[in-house]
């Protein structure tokens, strides 16, 4: 009696895990064709995980021996305002799991960042072997070791622009921004969060460069045109827990869907996000000029969205 | 010869007139610095306080500073209050004129915060006070958002407070909406696109060409009331805002109303354009709303 239970649990155990695996394999499988993923649920550690596994895997990004330079949204002190690190550690074992060599901060990531994640304590040795570039931190000034004049020839607007250095050392660039909203771009997400790669000049020059005060159209463009510098090869997006008003510093209107979204085409990424924040994509001018540049699809009709719960 | 020595005496004596005038102005209002005091009881100020003006702006707030520049943005100076468990954030921003303060207070203030007496108008939320007087937006907030400081937050407000001596005035516009119905904290008073698009994305650009605009949610629509130089400039501001709704396919079903237009978006939200006594008037609502109603209460306010 005692080994026909026994036998039982072991059969039930078996045959959940087999169907917890079966689905998470199937979507790993079918993410080859994936163009965007979206992963909802509580666990946002575990969310970025599956969501990368869908799409093939950090491997697929990754090269062994690599060096993979991650720009995650975090200077921000409000919650929805910073990606929530449970999401930026999660990408970051994924990436020394793949083999990285190096990861590197291409902004800052303050100390205090990390420690609002609960998994602090476990993996703080794996964040601490990451190489911060301190040179880069808001509001970061121009200094000819770590930034670089860069210009960018296929530019409508942005011309030259002042970039951190370690970017282009970098083989692999991964882009972990928040979607929230923004006061001038309306969404701030993956396109708007290349800003980070520059001194502060630079994106103030985007900003107030235009023919007026407030070009909306000429600040859209620099975004787009930014791109431009290095494609983005990942983007990790966090959706789970943002504001909806008075961004992009906060605080304000919080919206919670806990979802995770991950992609290579960072026009799809960014078109899709609009959504979750009841914007069109005409409503966020820098999908449209990233999209002219060739940088993705803003058609979320022609993109293999695929979305998995738990 | 005597008439031009007396337009000559006449026109120094209004030079400077003018500049007693401006630098009148100047000397009423309190240095920044000044306003900040140098201690609160158990903290000490954490080194020395940073000031930004105009554009450098930019320099402290990653991201959203346009807001404050649209509005009319002079100065600002951020300090930290620490001791050993808390630290308490101080940031006064001096904008160009009283309408400049009041239009970022509404703009910056939580839709949840509950009224302060302090300032002109004041809000608190949790552990973040926020108040305009004068020129002045005042937000302190404790950094790690613990109950346990509300007094000191609080204390470092009314001692900011009392060092500006002035009391601010609320643009008139701003006391043109429906009070009945209107949602707490809801009103916005704003002078551009940016601030425009934060109850609803119009555009890239101030196509309704607007001197300043108010408005505010009610129970099942937004209502807005933009002002103009004169009636002519408000008929200009309609009839090209009419053009570049009529040429964006986002926009549908345009039907006349009375001075004005009813028309669709494609999310099935309803606007409606009018012009009232030198006013554009605006409404979106999700469902049809009783717009006559709303006319005659906007009406009685704007005689």
């Amino acid at each position: 009696m005692i080994k026909f239970h026994k036998l039982l649990s072991v059969t039930i155990v078996l045959t959940l895990s087999l169907v917890v695996f079966t689905k998470i394999s199937y979507a790993a499988d079918d993410s080859k064709k994936n163009d965007l993923v979206v992963v909802t649920g509580s666990k946002y550690f575990d969310s970025a995980v599956i969501a990368v596994g869908m799409l093939g895997g950090m491997e697929k990004f990754v090269p062994k021996g690599s060096k993979v330079g991650l720009l995650i949204n975090s200077d921000f002190e409000d919650k929805g305002v910073y990606v929530n690190p449970d999401i930026s550690i999660a990408v970051i074992k994924m990436c020394f799991d793949a083999g990285a060599k190096d990861v590197v901060f291409i902004q800052a990531v303050q100390e205090e960042y990390w420690k609002r994640s609960s998994i602090y304590e476990q993996y703080k040795d794996m964040i601490h072997k990451c190489i911060n570039t301190e040179a880069n931190r808001f509001p970061a000034q121009f200094d000819s070791k770590y930034f670089a004049k860069t210009q960018i020839p296929d530019a409508v607007s942005l011309k030259e622009s002042e970039v951190v250095k370690v970017l282009f050392d970098c083989d692999v660039f991964i882009n972990v921004p928040i979607a929230k909203h923004h006061a001038v771009t309306n969404l701030t997400c993956a396109l708007k969060n290349i800003m980070g790669i520059n001194t502060r000049a630079s994106n103030v020059h985007m900003h107030i460069g235009g023919k007026t005060r407030t070009d909306l159209d000429w600040f859209a463009q620099c975004i787009a045109d930014l791109h431009l510098v290095k494609k983005t090869d990942l983007c990790i997006v966090d959706a789970t827990e943002f504001i909806i008003t008075n961004g992009p510093s906060g605080p304000g209107e919080m919206r919670k869907l806990d979802k995770v979204v991950a992609g290579s085409d960072i026009v799809a990424i960014d078109a899709y996000c609009s959504g979750l924040l009841d914007y069109s994509i005409d409503d966020v001018l820098a999908i449209d000029k990233a999209y002219k540049h060739g940088l993705g699809e803003k058609d979320l009709s022609k993109v293999n969205i695929v979305e998995y719960s738990y | 010869m005597n008439f031009r020595k007396i337009f000559r005496c006449m026109f120094l004596c209004a030079l400077f007139f003018q500049i007693s005038k401006i630098n009148f102005a100047k000397n009423n209002s309190p240095n920044l610095a000044d306003i900040l005091p140098n201690t609160l009881h158990n903290y000490k100020m954490d080194g020395d306080p940073v000031r930004y003006s105009g554009d450098d702006l930019f320099f402290l707030i990653d991201g959203g500073a346009e807001l404050y520049l649209e509005y009319g943005f002079v100065e600002v100076i951020s300090t930290k209050y620490v001791n050993d468990e808390n630290a308490i954030k101080a940031e006064i921003y001096e904008m160009e004129d009283n309408a400049a303060a009041y239009g970022i207070y509404t703009s910056k203030r939580y839709r949840e915060g509950s009224s302060i007496d302090i300032g002109d108008m004041g809000s608190i939320l949790n552990s973040v006070i926020i108040f305009w007087k004068d020129n002045y937006l005042v937000v302190i907030s404790d950094l790690n958002d613990s109950e346990s400081t509300i007094p000191d937050v609080k204390l470092l407000a009314k001692e900011i407070e009392s060092n500006i001596p002035a009391s601010g005035q609320a643009p008139d516009i701003a006391k043109l909406l429906p009070p009945t119905g209107q949602k707490t904290n809801s009103l916005k008073y704003v002078n551009g696109i940016i601030g425009l698009n934060s109850a609803y994305i119009f555009g890239h650009t101030n196509f309704f060409d607007f001197e300043d605009c108010v408005f505010a949610d009610y129970d099942d629509y937004t209502l807005f009331i933009m002002d103009y130089s004169s009636p002519d400039k408000c008929g200009a501001g309609f009839t090209n805002a009419l053009a570049k709704f009529s040429e964006n396919k986002k926009y549908s079903d345009f039907t006349d109303i009375p001075n004005g237009k009813l028309f669709k978006d494609r999310n099935g939200k309803i606007l409606s354009m009018q012009i009232m006594k030198g006013y554009l008037v605006l409404t979106i609502s999700q469902t049809e709303i009783d717009l006559n109603k709303i006319v005659r209460s906007v009406e009685t306010m704007l005689q």
